[in-house]
Formats: C-alpha cells, structure tokens, sequence
C-alpha cells in the first residue's frame, strides 16, 4: 500500500515513518518536506494515503488536499495537526479531507487508521 | 249830571293815562330787549377773548363799554317808568343787578385791556360772572309779568268804567243837547280810544303768548300750590310733558331735575320759590330727567309770580336745554386743560409774555430752570433770565432775542447763552422766540422756548473723546481693522491694516475687497453676507493677496455695524498657518511612523507566533513521539519507567498548550488562514469560555478580501474592545454585530454594562480608546464608542470597502 508523508519537518516524518513500518507490513512509504515534493509525489506516485501535515506556509495544505482529491479522489487524506481548530477541521473535511488527528495525542492512531483502509481495500 | 260829567272826565282821563301807560309799558319793554340783547351781545365779547385768547372779540368789548354802560342807564331809567306797575322789590333788586352788571364790566374790562385773561376767565367761571346776565333777563320777565298783571287788572277796571260811562251818556242825553253833542263826540272819542285799547291790550294778549309759544326756552308756570298750569311748546319738548298732560300735576313731578355728577335731586325748587318766595337760579350741572329717561343738561331760573299786592299768586320757572352748550364748554375747558398739561409737561422752559414783557404764562421747566416763580402779569421776562454771553458777559436786554421778538414782531433763532441757576450751576440755553398776534395780525406778545442743551453739549464733548479714544485704540491694534460697505469697498482702515496689505490708507479706501481677494475667490466677496444678516458675528479663515502680488493667511471676523456697514477684523495668521501645517505634517508622520511600528509589532508577532507554533510544536510533536515509541518499548514491567515516561508526556502536552496559547495570543494562526470573520468567531468562542459573559454574534455578508493592514487594525480593535468590556463594563451580555456591504464594513460591538464615560475616560487619560482611534484612522476607518440610553456602551468601527 502507498502512502505519502507530507510535512515540513522531517523529524516527525521519520517518526511517522518508523511508526508505520513497525506497526504495519507492506507499506510503501513516500516523503515529502515541502509543497512542490509533495505535488510531485502525488503526480508520480499516486498514493493511496497522505499523512499532511497542516501547518505549511502559505496554506499549502489546502492546496494539497484540493489537488491530490482531483486527482485521485480516492486517495485517503489523513490531515494532521497540532492546531485543533473546529473552523480549520471543518474547512479541511469540506475539501475532502477523510480524518483529522492531533500530532499531540493522538499519532499512534495513525497506523490503526492505516490498517483498517488497508484491510477494507484488500477486501474490496 | 255834573257830577256824572266830573266822573266820567275823570274816569275818562284815568283810562286814558291807563292806555297810555300800557303803550308805554309795550314801547319800554321792546326798548329793554333791544337794548340788553344789544348789551349782551357787546358783553360777549370779553367771554369770547377769554375763552380763545383772540383779542377781536374784546376790541368790541372795550369799545362799547361806555356804550353799555349808557345803555344799562337806559334801561334803569325805562326801569323806573315802570317800577309802578310791579312790586317795590323787584324794582331795587332789579337796579341792584343793573349796577353790578356795570361795576362787573368795569372790572373785565380792565382785566381784558390787561392781557390778563386767565383772571378774565376765572372772574367770569364766577357765580356772579355767570347768573348776572340771566338773573337780569329773569327779573326784567319778572317785572313785565307783574306789569302785565297790574295792566290786565287796570284793564278789566276800564272795561266796567266804560259800562258806567256809557250809561252816565245816555243819562246826559237828556239833560243837554248841546252838550250831548260834546258828550257824544267826547263819547265817541272815548269808544274809539276804548276799542283802541282794548285791541291794543288783545294784541299785546296775542304777542304775549306768541313770545311764550316761540320762546326757544322752556317756561313752566305754577299756581300758589306749586301745580302747572302753562308750558310753553319749548318746555313740553324740554320735559316729554304735554301741556294738557301736565296741568295741575305737581311741579316735580314734570320738572324732575337732579344734580348731574351726584345723580341726587335738586331740593325742591318750587317750595324754596312759593314759601320764600326766592328767585332761584340753580347751580350747574343741573340735569332735567326727562319722561322718557333722556337727560339733558339745562340752566334755568325760577321766580315767584306776584299779584298786584304783592302776593304770592304761582311760580315761574325759565329753563333751557344747554346739553350741546355744555359739551362745546367742556370741550373747550378739556382742550385748554390738555394744551395747558402739554405746556407744564414740556422739558424745555417755555414761557409767553405781553408786548410790554410782563410774564402771562411760566411753565414748570421754566420755574426749574430760573429757579423761581413770577408774579403772573406783574414781573418782565428779564426779570427771571439774566443771559450771558459764553465768555460770562451779561447781554444787553435791548440784544436779547426776547427783546427783539416783542420789538420787530419776528421770529428770532437765538444764540447759544448762559443761564445762571440759582443753585450757582451754569446751564447753555437756545432761546427761541415767536412772536403772537391776534386774528387781525395784531402783536400781542411773545412766547419763548429755551432748549437747554447743556447736556446735550456735554455728551457731544464726551462722545468726542470717546471716538478719539476708540480712535487710538483701533489704530494701537495688533490686528487689522476696516469698515466696508455692502458691496464690499473699503470705508475705513487702520493703520495696521493699512501695514499688513502693504498699502497707503488713500489707496486702500479707492479699492473694493475683491481686488485683494486671491484668485480661487474671484467674483465671490470672501464674506457669507447672508450669514451676516443673520445678525451673528463670522469667523473664517482666508487668504488675501498684499499690494506685492504675495499671499497671506488671516482669520477674518466680520459683523454687521448699526449703520449697514461691515466691521471687519483681519489678524495675519501666515506664521500660526505654518505651525499648523507643520503639526499637521507631523501628526501625519507621527501616524505613519505608528502604523509602521504597528504593522512591525504585528509582523513580530505573527514571527514569532509561528516560530513557536512551528519549531516549538513539532520539536515537542517529536518529543511526544518519541516518548510514545520509549513507552511502546519499555517492558510493562518497567514500572518506575513507565511512571516517568508518563509524567514526562503529561509535561510534554502542558507544554504544548502553553506554547499553543502563547502562538495564539501573539498571533491567532486563523485570522491569515481562514480570515477576519474567522478570527473574531474564534475570539468571542475563546471570550465567553473565559468571561462567562454572553457573548452573541451576527454575521451579515460575506467577508471581502481585506487587506493585512485592515484585518490585523480591526481584529485588534475587536481584540481590545472585548478586554475593555471584560475589565471594565460589568456587562453580562455582549452583542457582536459585523456588517458587510459593497462599500463598507461595520464592526458593531455593544454590551449592557454601566456605559461609557467619556469624561471618566479622559480624567484617567487612557490611551486605550484613543489607540483605538489611531488605528482605525490608520485605515481610513471611523471609530465611534458611546455610552447608550437604555444603559452599555456601543462601538462602532466603519471602514471604507475598496471595490
């Protein structure tokens, strides 16, 4: 399965990284720290979950979210913050975003978010 | 038959001296009336100058006095001719009223060749000056009454002599021929004369009673007990009474008359007429009620009616509707009254004198200012004025415009004279005398007004100096002063007027406002004139061109002068107009240097939020990550280890909240991420969470790009409204209100608190509100906070939309 880590510190990449590989098999695992890596990503790699980080400048994020659903609108979008505003979750779930974690308290959801599309898809 | 004959020649000659006396009588009395009709017409005369002050009327009087008083001689001696037909009484009360009627002219006479006709007046308003006259026409009626009586009597007795006579004829037939024929022609003599008298007598009868129907003067007689048995046509127009209606009724029942100003009724006349057998003239204002009601004021006599003896047979009483008469008088009394106020009410003195300078009239003003108070017709003018000459010299009384005046008969326009009063002052007189002539042009005095213009000259002097004080004043002036007219050309100019145009005060009079008026005003006079006819002064700044062609700034104030006129204070304001400019410009860099230290704290702000919120938040996501990944790692039975791992995430995430609060304090990420309306939604979400205060919000339109500038200023406007009604309102509600539209947006903030206090406000000299200001000024916005009337303060921050 692909999935696309987008996020402007690669720390937390790398921890994210490690945490999936740990937690789940056969993942394909993508990085990108700034916007353009991350079109780009999108374009040739077409994954099948993005892990965003919110917080690149210029709400790049949106942009993100907006271009990547246009391209494959089944991409999963799993928006990640450490900003939990209602008004910014609303805004990203309204642009397609499919789930919405605190960075904080929330990360080790992640991988189970991860295994259970992996294990719907491998049904379908 | 002798004795028939001696008899008859007798009676005869008795008859015949009855006949002649009763001619005579008939000739006497039409001599009186001619003669007192002319008298009373003579006398008028006086009454007549008295009354108007034309000395025609008494030239005729004083003419005639020796012809009157010849012709009252007459009368007393036609008087004496006829004193045996009537009561001794009559007769000496008659000469009586004769002769002071004479010594009463004498005395008006002399008053009337004297000028004097104030006493004139008063003699003749006197009792005596007023009844003489009817009290003589009352007698006289009186006499010729019991004249007729005693010749009514003798007549009756002629007629029984002449029945006797005629018998003693037919007895003398017999005794002589000759003598019959004497006899007979002596008879026939007789009849004729007999039937001559008898005619006579009936035609005297017939004239009588005609005289008594055409009298214009009512007569009513009475009999002995005071009842009426004759009115004449005159006297039952008079009282409403028909002669048939009132005959035999009581007097008072037809002659009602009553005093006129007390209403009460006269004492019965009649009784003082029948038991006093007095001649009553009743007083004035005597009021005769008439039947209808109607009252008319009359004067009238009353008298006794005597038989042949003496006796009391009836009255008569004379009266005549003097109504309109007595109107005219006091008509007349009234003008002279009002004439003679006038006169004493004047200020100016004012005095009139005879052509001999013997003082007739000195009004109040006149006493005041000679300080003393003339014998009326004995003291001269000149004994009152004493005028001086301005250098103190006495003039001479022959110089005198008074002197002059009674002199030349003219009019003479004084010079200005010094009067000494008695208290030692000083006073500057005008005399201004006329000459007064009587209807024939005929000099009979003078009358002088003085105008004491004292006063008047003191306050010119005093205006004077006030004029030159104000004078130096304008000129001492700082400013500048001009008159102008209505069209704007210059009347008067001070001297710093003059200075600060830079032109000569002749050149500045020759030129109209326009003409230093810069050319943007051209055509316009820099002066509201309508405002200016509002009566309220104007004060306005404006520019004006110097005789160099240089401009200048001045504040102009104008009013409107008394005379039309424009007063006009210009003040050169060129270096205070710097100044101003120069704060101007400096406010202005003041603002944009506090803009920009704002846009540079909020650029700061924002720096640093993000550096928190980017570097700090993911170094402490990282942390947190890797304490998670310990915590996955960490056998469970690693108790302590666990332990710890645990306290340090819990510090790890107390962490993250500081340092998400300070991010957001320093900057809310949302205001650049989903906008201002965001922000502010965000911000009363965080308000009431930690306020408790009830915070309401309502959204109309959608928001528009707004520039960082605009959302930063507003977010922090709104951002420090809240914090104010946090500290200080006591409010329980708030009510947010943004309002969105083509062209505006309005932030509404409005709570419930104790209301706004400017000039609390102001006392603490806070910056807070006036920070506020600034920033809205900053971008072109307007704020506006009061306090409301239903209590709390409303904020109001407009802001112009760019399209």
């Amino acid at each position: 399965m692909k999935v696309l880590i987008i996020d402007n510190s690669v720390q937390i990449i790398e921890r994210l990284k490690e945490l999936l590989i740990e937690s789940i098999a056969e993942l394909t695992i993508k990085e990108a720290c700034t916007y353009e890596d991350a079109i780009y990503c999108i374009e040739k790699f077409n994954p099948e979950i993005i892990l965003l980080d919110i917080n690149l400048p210029n709400n790049q994020s949106f942009d993100i979210v907006k271009i990547s659903k246009s391209i494959y609108s089944n991409t999963v979008i799993i928006v990640l913050s450490i900003f939990l505003d209602e008004q910014i979750q609303s805004k990203y779930t309204n642009m397609g975003a499919d789930f919405f974690i605190d960075k904080y308290k929330k990360f080790e959801a992640v991988p189970k978010i991860i295994s259970q599309i992996k294990m719907e898809r491998a049904i379908l | 038959m002798g004795i028939a004959l001696i008899f008859f020649a007798k009676n005869n000659y008795k008859i015949k001296k009855d006949y002649l006396q009763q001619l005579e009588f008939v000739k006497n009395e039409a001599a009186f009336q001619d003669l007192y009709q002319w008298v009373l017409t003579a006398e008028s005369g006086a009454r007549g100058y008295s009354i108007t002050g034309n000395k025609n009327f008494v030239k005729n009087f004083s003419k005639s006095i020796d012809s009157i008083r010849s012709s009252y001689n007459k009368i007393l001696a036609i008087e004496k001719k006829q004193s045996l037909n009537y009561s001794p009484g009559l007769a000496a009360t008659f000469s009586d009223l004769i002769n002071r009627k004479i010594e009463f002219n004498n005395r008006l006479k002399l008053l009337c060749d004297n000028n004097k006709r104030t006493v004139a007046i008063q003699l003749l308003s006197t009792e005596e000056g007023l009844r003489l006259s009817d009290s003589i026409v009352l007698i006289q009626e009186l006499k010729n009454k019991e004249t007729r009586a005693s010749i009514n009597y003798k007549s009756k007795k002629f007629l029984a002599a002449n029945n006797q006579n005629n018998n003693l004829a037919y007895l003398s037939i017999l005794i002589s021929a000759l003598l019959i024929g004497i006899v007979l022609f002596f008879l026939t003599n007789e009849i004729k004369i007999t039937k001559k008298i008898s005619e006579a007598f009936k035609l005297h009868r017939e004239h009588y009673k005609i005289t008594l129907q055409s009298l214009s003067e009512g007569l009513i007689t009475t009999n002995n007990l005071g009842d009426v048995q004759y009115m004449n046509p005159a006297a039952e127009k008079l009282t409403g009474w028909s002669l048939t209606e009132a005959k035999n009724k009581p007097l008072q029942h037809i002659y009602n008359v009553i005093n006129e100003e007390s209403g009460m009724p006269i004492d019965l006349i009649i009784s003082r007429i029948l038991n006093g057998g007095e001649t009553v003239g009743l007083e004035n204002n005597t009021v005769l009620r008439k039947r209808d009601n109607g009252d008319i004021v009359i004067s009238n006599n009353g008298a006794p009616l005597l038989d042949g003896k003496g006796n009391i047979k009836g009255a008569v009483i004379l009266f005549n509707d003097i109504t309109e008469k007595k109107k005219i008088e006091n008509k007349l009394i009234a003008n002279e009254k009002q004439f003679r106020h006038l006169i004493e009410s004047l200020p100016e003195a004012v005095y009139t004198c005879d052509t001999e300078g013997y003082i007739q009239h000195f009004n109040l003003a006149s006493e005041k200012l000679c300080g003393q108070k003339p014998v009326i017709g004995k003291d001269k003018w000149f004994d009152f004025w004493r005028p001086l000459h301005l250098n103190g010299t006495l003039v001479p009384i022959d110089d005198c415009p008074m002197s002059i005046t009674l002199k030349q008969g003219i009019a003479v326009a004084g010079k200005l004279t010094i009067i000494k009063t008695p208290d030692g002052f000083s006073r500057q007189v005008l005399p201004n005398p006329s000459p007064l002539f009587d209807s024939d042009g005929i000099l009979t005095g003078a009358v002088n007004i003085l105008i004491d213009v004292t006063d008047k000259l003191e306050r010119e002097v005093l205006i004077k100096k006030t004029e030159e004080k104000y004078k130096k004043l304008i000129d001492q002036a700082a400013d500048g002063i001009f008159i102008f007219d209505k069209q704007g050309n210059f009347k008067e100019a001070n001297a710093n007027g003059c200075s600060m145009l830079l032109y000569s005060k002749e050149k500045l009079l020759q030129l109209n406002l326009l003409e230093i008026t810069p050319d943007q005003y051209k055509g316009k006079l820099p002066i509201n004139m309508e405002q200016l006819h509002t009566g309220l002064p104007i004060l306005v700044e404006r520019q004006f061109v110097r005789s160099d062609g240089t401009e200048f700034y001045t504040e102009l104030s104008a009013q409107l002068t008394d005379d039309g006129n424009i007063q006009v204070i210009v003040r050169d304001i060129s270096e205070r107009k710097k100044v101003e400019e120069l704060i101007l410009k400096k406010n202005s860099q003041l603002r944009q240097l506090s803009e920009h230290l704002q846009n540079i704290r909020e650029e700061e702000r924002t720096h640093i939020a993000r550096e928190i919120h980017d570097e700090l938040g993911q170094q402490l996501t990282v942390m947190i990550m890797d304490v998670a990944w310990l915590d996955n790692k960490i056998p469970a039975s690693e108790l302590k280890m666990k332990e710890k791992l645990l306290e340090l995430h819990e510090m790890l995430n107390l962490t993250v909240k500081s340092v998400r609060r300070i991010s957001t304090e320093l900057r809310p990420s949302v205001l650049d991420d989903l906008g201002l309306v965001a922000a502010i939604d965000m911000h009363i979400r965080d308000f009431e969470k930690r306020t408790n205060i009830h915070t309401v919000y309502d959204l109309i339109g959608v928001e528009p790009f707004l520039e960082d500038n605009v959302k930063n200023s507003l977010f922090r406007i709104f951002q420090e409204s809240l914090t104010n009604v946090a500290r200080h309102a006591k409010a329980t509600m708030v009510k947010v209100t943004i309002e969105i539209s083509a062209n505006e947006f309005i932030l509404s903030i409005q709570d419930n608190g104790i209301g706004y206090d400017e000039n609390l406000a102001k006392s603490k000299k806070t910056l807070g509100v006036l920070g506020m200001k600034e920033r809205a000024i900053g971008i072109n916005g307007n704020y506006q906070i009061k306090a409301v009337a239903e209590g709390g303060t409303v904020i109001n921050i407009i802001v112009p939309l760019k399209n």
